[in-house]
């Protein structure tokens, strides 16, 4: 009977040391990841606002390039009609992450036809590639190039306009 | 972020809801620790200030810095003075007994505290230093809370973030009095996670020191919940699960507590706790009768003690009744309380879909085996805690671990029905559906059964040295 008991003591102690190994390894882990946090986002963004380090923890350095081009150009009580909320790839046509983004600028999309919004003269307009066409909005907005593939439509009497 | 006033600032907000908190557990348990004060009165406080502001604009009051102000002042004076009175009614002795139970000497325990310390306060720098990200976060939860503050109004939420009105309002609310104070320029809103987290974690450190499991041991415990990878990832982020988890799970504890100790003022706290999960988020609905049910298989007529069962009833009719019949009046639904309706009218028609049951189930045996999921202690610990329920029948008499395993079982199982019900969604397969939260709605269950099994395995363990040691053993 003793011979059981010190063999019970035994897996007892073998699991407490199993246990004890795995909860280094974990909390080893734990340290580490907050560690790798902090040095590789926290530190480096220290110097950007709240937004910025939204848009770069989540897409990127040059994803935050883009909202601070658009935060920078779009006065803060703007509407900004923004390409469509179905394309849930790309960070640019989700209204909700750029009311985020670009908070409080009020953002719409375009249900289906977008000619009455492209052609509101009040609205700013994302133009991503082929959105919206040149010959529907540029009679009345300055267009402001970011990129290739991106720019900015601003109403021609807008305040405050970079 | 290197602006010193908005640090100030928040984590004054932070403090001043932690202080109305404290208040309000000490009224309700005058005799309770610190740190049980600190555990549940966060959450308390948090839960309670902006419940109180829903139903302030609901009414039709904006919801601008004075209006805050005064409902904070409000209630603070009143929970002093309830508080004051409260302890004035527990003898002094009883009260420093029962305050003071841990001697300051006592150095793994002081050494615990401080590694905690410093692990809060880098949960906080963090999270505040990635500010909100994922789409959750900055979609939902902290848009609308930023909504709520422009429009000083909480039907602001429904044209501000995804979901409209349909998710609870607990934690958009919090963020708009950090909007309303500065902007939430830092974020400041984004301490409110970590700090439920750590909240949580306190309680359990709480918890064990009830359960007299030695403090080394306790705290061991305590960095093995706090480190695991998923919840430690979701302290940071920013979404609703960690508040949530932290309401339901110190909800169900105390209640626990409160039923073992025959305490109905414990129950009271953690009947209020598990309300405020409902105010939290959307499924809160759902895991409140799963939570009573569990708590009724294993505490039985205890729970339907007259006196206990009104103070279980009574803050989740008020709590959740209110929001319900706000969610009823402003026809607020989101596309998941549609498949779920449509899942069960189809379910009651007869149709069944055991495929999917397999494939959550498989789902479910992935997530307990990755490494970086929920850790290998927390699988390995429950896992040795069911193999000792199953042999051993004195473990299987434990009442109050026995009832934060079931909890915790069934509400595991919950949300496995939850996603089996999203199998009937046509638009979009189960795999991308279990794919997209299901780890983060299991931590509830996690956290409970994580704490269930260890307090079977140090109650075992005990058993057995006792059994060896004493001179009336079997050898």
């Amino acid at each position: 009977m003793k011979k059981k008991m010190s063999f019970q003591k035994l897996v007892s102690r073998l699991i407490g040391m199993l246990l004890l190994g795995f909860w280094v390894y974990q909390v080893a882990g734990g340290v580490h990841y907050l560690g790798e946090r902090l040095k590789n986002k926290v530190v480096p963004n220290r110097e950007l606002d709240a937004v910025e380090r939204s848009a770069d923890v989540s897409y990127g350095s040059e994803f935050t390039n883009i909202i601070t081009f658009l935060r920078n150009s779009i006065p803060s009580q703007a509407t900004v009609l923004i390409l469509s909320t179905q394309d849930s790839a790309n960070p640019m046509n989700d209204t909700y992450l750029m009311q985020y983004l670009l908070f409080p600028r009020n953002i719409v999309f375009c249900p289906s036809d977008c000619t009455a919004l492209i052609n509101d003269p009040v609205l700013f307009i994302i133009a991503q590639n082929e959105f919206p066409s040149m010959e529907t909005s540029s009679t009345r907005k300055q267009f402001v190039r970011y990129d290739d593939t991106l720019g900015l439509f601003i109403p021609v009497n807008a305040e405050n306009v970079p | 972020m290197s602006n010193p006033l908005l640090w100030l600032t928040d984590f004054a907000i932070l403090a001043g809801l932690l202080a109305l908190g404290i208040l309000i557990v000490r009224m309700i348990l005058p005799g309770s620790t610190i740190s049980e004060q600190i555990a549940l009165g966060f959450g308390l406080g948090v839960g309670l200030v902006t419940w109180v502001l829903f139903l302030i604009s609901w009414g039709g009051i904006p919801l601008n810095g004075t209006t805050i102000g005064l409902t904070y002042s409000v209630l603070l004076v009143l929970s002093f003075l309830g508080s004051s009175r409260a302890v004035r009614k527990v003898s002094a002795d009883k009260v420093s007994r029962i305050t003071n139970p841990r001697k300051l000497h006592d150095l793994p325990d002081l050494l615990g505290w401080i590694l905690f310390g410093i692990f809060g306060f880098l949960l906080f720098v963090i999270s505040i230093g990635l500010s909100y990200y994922n789409w959750d976060a900055m979609a939902i939860w902290s848009v609308k809370g930023y909504g709520i503050g422009l429009e000083q109004s909480i039907f602001g939420g429904e044209q501000w973030g995804a979901k409209g009105l349909a998710y609870p309002l607990n934690i958009p609310l919090a963020i708009s009095i950090f909007f309303t104070a500065n902007q939430d320029a830092l974020p400041g809103s984004k301490l409110l996670v970590p700090g439920l987290y750590l909240a949580t974690l306190i309680g359990l450190r709480v918890l064990f020191q009830k359960q007299h499991i030695p403090a080394w041991l306790a705290w061991c415990a305590v960095f093995a919940i706090g480190t695991v990878p998923l919840l430690l990832q979701y302290s940071l982020i920013g979404y609703a699960n960690i508040p949530y988890a932290y309401y339901y799970v110190s909800g169900v504890i105390w209640i626990s507590l409160g039923l073992d100790a025959k305490d109905s003022q414990r129950i009271l706290v953690g009947a209020i706790l598990l309300a405020l999960s409902i105010w939290t988020r959307l499924e809160g609905l759902e895991f409140w009768p799963i939570a009573i049910l569990c708590l009724a298989l294993i505490w039985r007529s205890r729970l339907f003690a007259k006196t206990f069962l009104w103070r279980i009833t009574i803050p989740a009719l008020l709590i959740g009744g209110s929001w319900l019949l706000f969610t009823r009046i402003y026809n607020a639904s989101t596309g998941e309380t549609i498949i779920l309706s449509e899942a069960i009218s189809r379910i009651l028609h007869g149709e069944f879909h055991p495929a999917a049951i397999y494939q959550i189930l498989r789902f479910t045996g992935y997530l307990a085996l990755k490494t970086w999921g929920y850790g290998i202690l927390v699988p390995l610990v429950t896992g040795l805690a069911f193999l000792i329920i199953i042999i051993d029948s004195k473990a299987r008499k434990e009442l109050f671990p026995m009832s934060l395993l079931m909890s915790g079982s069934l509400t595991g199982v919950g949300v496995m029905l939850m996603y089996y019900l999203t199998s009937y969604d046509g638009s979009s397969d189960l795999l991308s559906w279990l794919g997209t939260g299901y780890d983060r709605m299991l931590f509830p269950a996690v956290i409970l059964l994580a704490t269930g099994s260890l307090i079977i395995l140090w109650r075992t363990w005990q058993r057995n040295i006792h059994r060896e040691s004493s001179p009336l053993s079997s050898d």
